[in-house]
């Protein structure tokens, strides 16, 4: 796991009729392990960011370099299944089993143990359609274990998401880039960003990297979402 | 999908009267400037009809309603050919239809068929659409001289058809009084699993003539299983189609019978016209011709064929044993 | 309790297609005893046994071809376009075999022929209807293939009323008719082969994706994160179900509600996931079949067309297991 390094990288969507955007391009090296938070206003292309990083977009200019297969979580509620909680977990190893007809009950084991070390273990065998929002994004996240990518690109992974729930999020989170990944996540959720390692704040036509305290400063954070605010927007708490 | 099928079927007549009427409309109106032959003036309403006016005064009849095969107009008088094609009217006319057959100002329709209720009022609503005066021939197997004479009234030639009339006579005369025949299974259709039930329009020709129709328990046409062709066990099969023939001539499961015998197939001819079916019209006399004596057969079959169609002798096909 | 389903109910379903098959090959107008067709399986039977057996095992299998072609490629398209109302007309390739086959008959082309040429038009509009949404390129291209099924469908359907307004009415269009409405008989048992081949490569091209059609109902997005090559699988999945189709159209004409019954009724049994809905789907859809077809003949001689056979019940039988499901959830 080497990390995740990006040369001049520029984001950014073209539509056919002349419009989209792009975003500034990035010159960015973060180690494993690390977590990097994506804050800025609805519409910035943090979405754009993190699909880009994924492979999922083409970029407009500029490289990443190759660190291996990323993975991409969509914001809650974006994915719907209607098999079996333990199955979706396993399907994580798709990517090793290239050729052969199904999966092995190594995988079965793999993702249960994983669904198990964030305490889902229990939702083993429910239809994944019939969880909570919560209880699907820790399944989920137990997916993104089982996968094992060097680089994991959530998208607004606590939207929606109870206290009890987030913080449990926020928990495997950390543990998945304690194992040594790199984990890149969007968030409105300011004290997450103030827990992160790195945080990249994205505006209307900058962008800036830095450590929590120098970007979650109150003009900082008037500059990028153009309102006051003293403690985190979206629940209150303090930010520090 | 099934349903969407059956629709299309009943639907035939209609639609194709439409596509070849507003063709023909488009033809007749081309050929305008031309000198025009002596038209037909006599309309038939569908294939048996046309037939009939065929055999009886072939110079009245106004068109084809449908076009008989490439092979069946070579074996036909030329006059044959030029004829237009112009749809039958079943099942409610269609304006396009309507509007090619009165430019080709009738004087008669004739609908040589079934004569239930349905036909007549049928026959009522296309005489008040198209003003022209409609008449029902009663299309039964056994008043071929009948229908014949009625026909040679309606179009002013009865001394001339009188003969005809008599000889068909002559000839279903015959046909009754032919000793029983065998047990036979109709094939029809290229894989032959289509058949005639026992009493319809198709098998009329053999059962009359004393043979026996293993397929019963049903009505019409119908559809059955190789398997139950088998477990009939009839002794002759019976096919019009070539294609049939070639493909189970050496078939075991077909040409053995229970015992181990060989079951024997009769190809009869389907030029220019089908000898039973298709259309089931006046040109089934060949067949009773044929059942009521079939050693002697070639030279009335000959005679028949020369006064129904036109045909020139040396060229009149036979059934064919195939061995 | 699911494990003892899981090992109990392939053990069940095989036991049932047997006793289903014994059914078929053992009843018949040819009344032959059970015991003088053993001896005719062993080869040394009686004329009329060997005859009997000749002439239902070719319809015993394509019976079994045929729904198991139809259930499988059935769920295939469920699970691929998460929508439960898909059915392997899906890409119009019942309607192109149909047109494919009346053509034939139009111009008075044989048995095996017609079954050939039904075959390459359901592979024909299948294609056509794959490359037209290929062009699209909009997101992951289901609503395109949708669409593009549904043209490619209606056109053939077109074709088809053209030919069945220039049928010559008294011999072409009955068999063009009967063909369409599907019967199991009247194959022989080298055509009933012929359509077991591509319906065997088909169902093991699906039964061998399984956990990749899961991944790939979950949106093309999930599926390149998980590493999956999205297009190419899923157009791996489309053709196979397309050869599928194709086949068991050739061989028995169109037989519709299979391919959405079975698969709902696997489902309830076995659950979502590919890996057991596909061959429990295609076990359930081969029985289907087996009981039209002993239905076909069951009422005199002349046979009821399966097509309408299998509308007239798997109509009601969708019904009955929709309000079952949705009742339960």
């Amino acid at each position: 796991m080497s990390g995740l390094r990006l040369e001049g990288l520029v984001a950014g969507r073209l539509s056919r009729s002349g419009g989209g955007f792009r975003l500034p391009p990035l010159d960015l090296t973060i180690e494993a392990g690390k977590v990097l938070a994506l804050i800025g206003p609805n519409g910035a292309g943090k979405t754009t960011l993190l699909k880009t990083l994924a492979g999922l977009l083409p970029p407009l200019a500029g490289a990443i370099v190759d660190t291996g297969a990323p993975a991409y979580l969509p914001p809650p509620g974006a994915v719907s299944a209607g098999f079996s909680v333990l199955h979706l977990t396993a399907l994580g190893r798709a990517r090793l089993r290239r050729w052969s007809p199904g999966l092995t009950p190594d995988d079965l084991d793999t993702a249960r143990a994983a669904l198990d070390r964030l305490e889902v273990g229990h939702l083993a065998d429910h239809p994944f359609d019939r969880l909570s929002s919560g209880q699907q994004q820790l399944v989920l996240i137990a997916r993104l274990f089982v996968q094992d990518a060097p680089v994991c690109l959530l998208d607004e992974p606590l939207a929606l998401l109870d206290p009890a729930h987030a913080q449990a999020v926020e928990a495997a989170i950390q543990a998945l880039a304690a194992e040594g990944r790199v984990v890149v996540a969007s968030t409105h959720h300011l004290p997450f960003a103030a827990r992160a390692d790195r945080v990249l704040a994205i505006g209307p036509d900058w962008m800036e990297i830095g450590t929590p305290a120098e970007a979650l400063v109150p003009d900082r954070i008037r500059a990028l979402f153009g309102v006051e605010v003293s403690g985190c927007p979206c629940c209150g708490q303090a930010l520090s | 999908m099934a349903a969407n099928q059956l629709r299309r079927t009943s639907m035939l007549t209609t639609r194709r009267s439409a596509l070849i009427g507003a063709g023909s409309a488009m033809t007749l109106a081309a050929c305008g400037s031309r000198s025009p032959r002596a038209a037909g003036d006599v309309i038939a309403a569908g294939q048996p009809a046309a037939l009939l006016i065929w055999a009886v005064a072939r110079d009245r009849l106004a068109g084809w309603p449908r076009r008989p095969s490439t092979g069946a107009l070579a074996a036909l008088p030329d006059l044959a050919a030029t004829l237009p094609e112009l749809g039958a009217l079943g099942g409610g006319g269609q304006p396009a239809n309507l509007e090619a057959m009165a430019a080709l100002r009738p004087r008669l329709v004739i609908d040589y068929g079934d004569t239930d209720a349905e036909d007549h009022a049928l026959g009522d609503r296309m005489k008040t659409r198209l003003g022209v005066d409609w008449r029902l021939i009663d299309g039964a197997l056994t008043k071929i001289p009948e229908a014949i004479r009625e026909a040679g009234e309606l179009l002013d030639v009865s001394r001339s058809v009188a003969g005809l009339a008599d000889e068909a006579a002559a000839v279903l005369d015959r046909w009754h009084r032919a000793p029983a025949g065998s047990t036979f299974y109709y094939a029809r259709g290229v894989d032959g699993l289509e058949t005639g039930f026992q009493g319809s329009l198709a098998t009329e020709a053999f059962e009359g003539a004393g043979w026996t129709n293993v397929a019963g328990e049903s009505r019409d046409i119908g559809r059955v299983t190789r398997e139950q062709v088998a477990a009939w066990d009839p002794e002759v099969l019976v096919t019009m189609s070539p294609a049939f023939t070639e493909s189970v001539r050496h078939d075991p499961v077909w040409r053995t019978r229970r015992g181990g015998q060989r079951r024997r197939l009769l190809l009869l001819p389907d030029h220019p016209f089908g000898w039973i079916d298709r259309p089931p019209s006046i040109n089934r006399l060949l067949a009773c011709a044929w059942l009521a004596d079939p050693e002697g057969a070639p030279l009335t079959i000959a005679g028949l064929s020369r006064r129904l169609y036109g045909m020139v002798p040396a060229e009149v096909p036979m059934p064919q044993w195939i061995r | 309790m699911s494990r003892l389903r899981g090992s109990l109910l392939p053990a069940l379903l095989v036991l049932l297609t047997l006793a289903g098959a014994f059914l078929v090959l053992a009843t018949g107008p040819l009344g032959v005893t059970p015991d003088a067709l053993l001896t005719a399986v062993a080869g040394q039977g009686a004329p009329e046994a060997e005859l009997a057996l000749a002439l239902r095992g070719p319809r015993l299998l394509a019976a079994l071809t045929c729904g198991a072609a139809l259930a499988g490629a059935g769920a295939g398209f469920q699970i691929l376009f998460r929508n439960p109302l898909a059915a392997p007309d899906l890409l119009g390739v019942s309607s192109g075999a149909g047109l494919g086959a009346a053509l034939a008959l139009l111009l008075g082309a044989g048995a095996a022929l017609v079954q050939g040429a039904a075959f390459a038009g359901g592979l024909a509009a299948g294609t056509l209807a794959l490359a037209c949404a290929a062009l699209t390129r909009s997101g992951d291209g289901r609503l395109a293939l949708i669409l593009c099924g549904v043209v490619a469908g209606a056109l053939a359907s077109a074709g088809l009323g053209l030919v069945v307004v220039v049928a010559e009415p008294y011999s072409q269009l009955p068999s063009i008719t009967y063909w369409l409405l599907g019967s199991f008989t009247r194959a022989t048992m080298p055509e009933a082969v012929g359509a077991v081949v591509p319906v065997a490569v088909g169902a093991a091209a699906l039964i061998w994706l399984g956990f990749r059609l899961d991944i790939l109902s979950l949106g093309d997005e999930q599926a390149r994160s998980l590493g999956l090559p999205a297009r190419p699988l899923r157009l791996l999945a489309l053709a196979a179900a397309a050869l599928m189709t194709s086949s068991a159209v050739a061989v028995a004409g169109v037989v519709g509600w299979i391919g959405l019954l079975a698969p709902h009724a696997a489902r309830l049994i076995v659950g979502e996931r590919a890996g057991r809905l596909i061959p429990a789907s295609m076990a359930l859809g081969g029985l289907f079949a087996l009981v039209i077809d002993r239905l076909a003949t069951a009422f005199g001689p002349a046979e009821i067309p399966v097509g309408l056979l299998s509308a007239a019940i798997g109509a009601p039988a969708f019904l009955i297991l929709f309000v079952a499901t949705s009742r339960r959830s």
